[in-house]
């Protein structure tokens, strides 16, 4: 499917030059992705990442970043900017990885809210930007179906976590969320449904507050 | 198909629990609807006794600051996963196999509320035949009334039967509908000359005029014609009142002979007038001095009333002055008021001055009888025309409406007691009655309460008659003020709302299970009964069919008899 400004699913994930990272490692459903630096400051939580796989593209979300030295560590005793003098290229010895969630899946030119095949690894991985692709991811086929949170939560989404997915792609959703209250309301429960029944509301306020819903 | 709910636990004692599926609005589950819940082996029959909704208060909290009417959007996605919507009923029947009986067993974990089980309920019960099986009404269900619940008419005269219900809520609407039924199956049994059974009457004691005139709506407007308007041919009408004999031709005139009245009867009006303990204590002596020592003999009524203005009466009706003179003559007085004195006297010689005392003051509180209509003429005996119609093979059935002395209670007992007792003497001397009577009264604790239920002819009736062919419709709105003896023999009651819970008690303790049934009788709403008992085949709750369609199926099921129109009169609707 294309965009309004004609930036499709392909398109969005075809030119390497802008991909974020690629694979690290894959479990079960938690793919972790290693984060080229210069754009370890743009990947926020509850980002959609377009994964390259032979049959489309493999969906996730960010779920947590991560940041550690690749072998051992040892002490330099330098500030910041002696540090960047007299390392330029520090990054080299670091791990830069970002854990998302895979919930859905790009193929035959349609999004769905269930899993593909694996991705495999150094499979290069881009940021979803622009809004109308964001806005399918949430509403597929034209309508509400955010049956992605429920293995987000799963994986160990908290309602924080939720609330940052929603406010990081409100500009892109909330026109639509306001035509349509009860439609996303009954989305969001029926996906929340599965969480621990404790926890429903504090999902819901979490999702609500991140479109800024609540007082 | 899908599920209305699924019993999730209870006991045949207690009722069956069952939590309704999530789709279902508790709201649509009324009290006293029936449901058919599907279990392994059987299909139940239940009725709904109770319902409600446990959740939690907490997290509905947490969604106070949504913005404004997002809160309910949100509750009522989640409200699932926070509440249970569930109600209780009573197991009524059980059908297996084409056989249906009481309920013995109870349903499986788990056995639902099928989506389609308004079907099922007209499975249970039999359908109205016109002929002895009439129409009642409604049973009230989840998803609205789907069946007609028919009474057998031949079962109901049978054995006494009761009607109780706070007042407005329908009581005599259900009277006039039964009494129309009553006498269409009469009607069906003459056609066949009565070879499977007899001749089928009515008394029925009307003390606001709404079977033998017009039926009422609360503020006293005229809505419809009672039954005996429009079954003019199978009633007689009597009243005392002499304005409503005026006003209609047909309604004859009903006068208490005087002269009939015996000590007991006066004795059961002592408390409704409200004279002493004492004075009801001294009325055996008291009778006998008038009777014996003054030589009044029948007279001895007119001499424990003696007052002016009795004399003025009898001055002024057929057959009274001549009366007024022979009493004077017995006693040797030359007025009534001269009675009065010298009966005292002779209270005060031979009984004593308290005595006395008691005769002066308390005859005071009997005037009133001075002043309904009676006669004084031994001809004139319209009590035991009223008997002779009811006892005869040839006769009617009779209403007595009181017209404007509907609030006179003591009047309504007088006459009520007076045709009681001598349909009773009729009775005895017979060796087998030649026709079925079923009395209807109204205000029946006044007849059968625990005070008097062992004097009151009434009483007399219940106890004794039903071998005779008398059987009773007991008719009020304080059970619990009857003699528990005449609540345990009714064998099929109709029950309206009631609140006291001594009123419900007493309503509902003849039914299968009174612990649950009594649940259900103060949330009836109007015009809706419990009926249970021997004329239905099983209890249940019913919105009373409407008075105007039961009296078009009656005209409907004797369309082509001899002279329909002159026994249905125009009905009107309401």
């Amino acid at each position: 499917m294309v965009g309004a400004l004609g930036m499709g699913w392909p398109e969005a994930a075809s030119d390497p030059e802008k991909a974020v990272g690629e694979v690290f490692s894959v479990d079960g459903q938690n793919i972790d992705i290693f984060v080229y630096p210069q754009y370890l400051p743009r990947i926020r939580i509850g980002d959609i990442l377009a994964i390259e796989v032979e049959w489309g593209l493999a969906l996730a979300i960010v779920l947590d970043t991560s940041y550690r030295a690749q072998r051992s560590f040892r002490a330099l005793r330098l500030s910041m900017e002696a540090l960047r003098r007299s390392i330029p290229d520090i990054y080299r010895f670091h791990v830069l990885l970002t854990r998302a969630v895979y919930t859905s899946r790009y193929e035959a030119g349609v999004v769905e809210h269930m899993r593909g095949g694996t991705p495999m690894l150094h499979a290069l991985v881009y940021r979803v930007e622009p809004p109308e692709l964001v806005r399918e991811f949430f509403m597929p086929r034209g309508s509400w179906d955010l049956s992605f949170l429920q293995p987000y939560v799963e994986a160990g989404a908290t309602p924080a976590t939720v609330k940052h997915l929603f406010r990081n792609h409100r500009d892109a959703i909330l026109p639509h969320a306001e035509r349509d209250r009860d439609g996303f309301v009954a989305s969001l429960a029926a996906a929340l449904r599965g969480v621990r029944r404790g926890d429903l509301i504090s999902y819901l306020r979490g999702a609500l507050s991140g479109l800024g819903w609540v007082r | 198909m899908s599920v209305l709910g699924r019993v999730v636990s209870g006991s045949l004692r207690e009722g069956v629990r069952i939590a309704l599926s999530g789709g279902e609005s508790i709201e649509d589950y009324p009290v006293g609807g029936l449901i058919v819940i599907r279990g392994s082996r059987y299909k139940y029959l239940a009725m709904l006794s109770n319902a409600g909704v446990s959740g939690e208060a907490a997290p509905i909290a947490q969604l106070e600051d949504l913005e404004p009417g997002l809160a309910e959007t949100v509750i009522r996605q989640v409200k699932g996963e926070y509440s249970s919507r569930w109600v209780e009923a009573i197991l009524i029947a059980q059908k297996s196999n084409g056989e249906i009986g009481e309920c013995d067993t109870f349903p499986e974990y788990s056995s639902a509320i099928p989506e389609n089980f308004h079907e099922m309920i007209g499975e249970f019960f039999d359908r109205e035949d016109g002929v002895r099986l009439w129409g009642i009404g409604s049973p009230k269900t989840p998803r609205g009334a789907v069946v007609e619940v028919p009474i057998d008419i031949s079962r109901l005269v049978e054995l006494s039967f009761g009607i109780f219900g706070k007042s407005g809520t329908g009581k005599t609407f259900l009277g006039n509908i039964l009494a129309a039924y009553i006498m269409a199956y009469d009607e069906h049994l003459a056609s066949r000359g009565y070879v499977d059974g007899k001749p089928v009457r009515l008394l029925i004691f009307d003390m606001h005029s709404e079977y033998g005139l017009y039926l009422k709506d609360n503020l006293g407007n005229r809505i419809a014609d009672g039954v005996g308007q429009l079954m003019r041919e199978k009633f007689v009408v009597y009243s005392p009142s002499e304005e409503l004999c005026r006003q209609h031709r047909d309604v004859r005139p009903l006068k208490v002979n005087y002269l009939a009245i015996e000590e007991a009867d006066l004795r059961t009006l002592c408390r409704v007038f409200g004279v002493t303990e004492a004075f009801e204590a001294y009325l055996p002596r008291f009778r006998r001095i008038i009777q014996e020592r003054l030589r009044l003999g029948k007279y001895w009524l007119l001499g424990l009333l003696a007052s002016r203005e009795l004399e003025r009466r009898l001055l002024s009706m057929p057959g009274g002055r001549e009366v007024l003179e022979e009493i004077l003559s017995r006693a040797g007085v030359r007025s009534m008021e001269d009675l009065k004195e010298r009966v005292a006297d002779r209270i005060s010689e031979e009984v004593g001055a308290a005595a006395a005392t008691s005769f002066r003051t308390q005859t005071g509180k009997l005037q009133a009888m001075v002043r309904y209509p009676f006669t004084v003429r031994p001809e004139e005996d319209p009590i035991g025309s009223i008997v002779d119609s009811l006892v005869s093979r040839d006769g009617s059935s009779v209403i007595i409406s009181m017209g404007e002395y509907e609030r006179e209670v003591p009047l309504y007992m007088m006459i009520a007691n007076l045709i009681a007792r001598k349909l009773h003497e009729r009775l005895s001397e017979v060796e087998e009655s030649e026709t079925k009577i079923v009395v209807f009264l109204e205000e029946a604790h006044k007849f059968l309460g625990r005070d008097v239920y062992y004097q009151s002819p009434f009483g007399v009736i219940a106890r004794e008659m039903r071998k005779r062919g008398v059987t009773l419709c007991v008719i009020d709105q304080r059970p619990s003020e009857l003699d528990p003896d005449v609540v345990s023999m009714l064998w099929t009651s109709f029950v309206f709302s009631l609140t006291n819970q001594r009123d419900v008690e007493a309503a509902v303790s003849g039914s299968p299970n009174p612990q649950l049934y009594a649940r259900v009788v103060p949330r009836l709403g109007r015009r809706t009964a419990l009926v249970f008992g021997d004329a239905i085949r099983f209890p249940v709750v019913v919105e009373v069919v409407d008075y105007a369609r039961a009296v078009e199926k009656v005209r409907g099921a004797y369309a082509n008899g001899p002279g329909v129109d002159d026994i249905l009169g125009e009905a009107r609707c309401f």
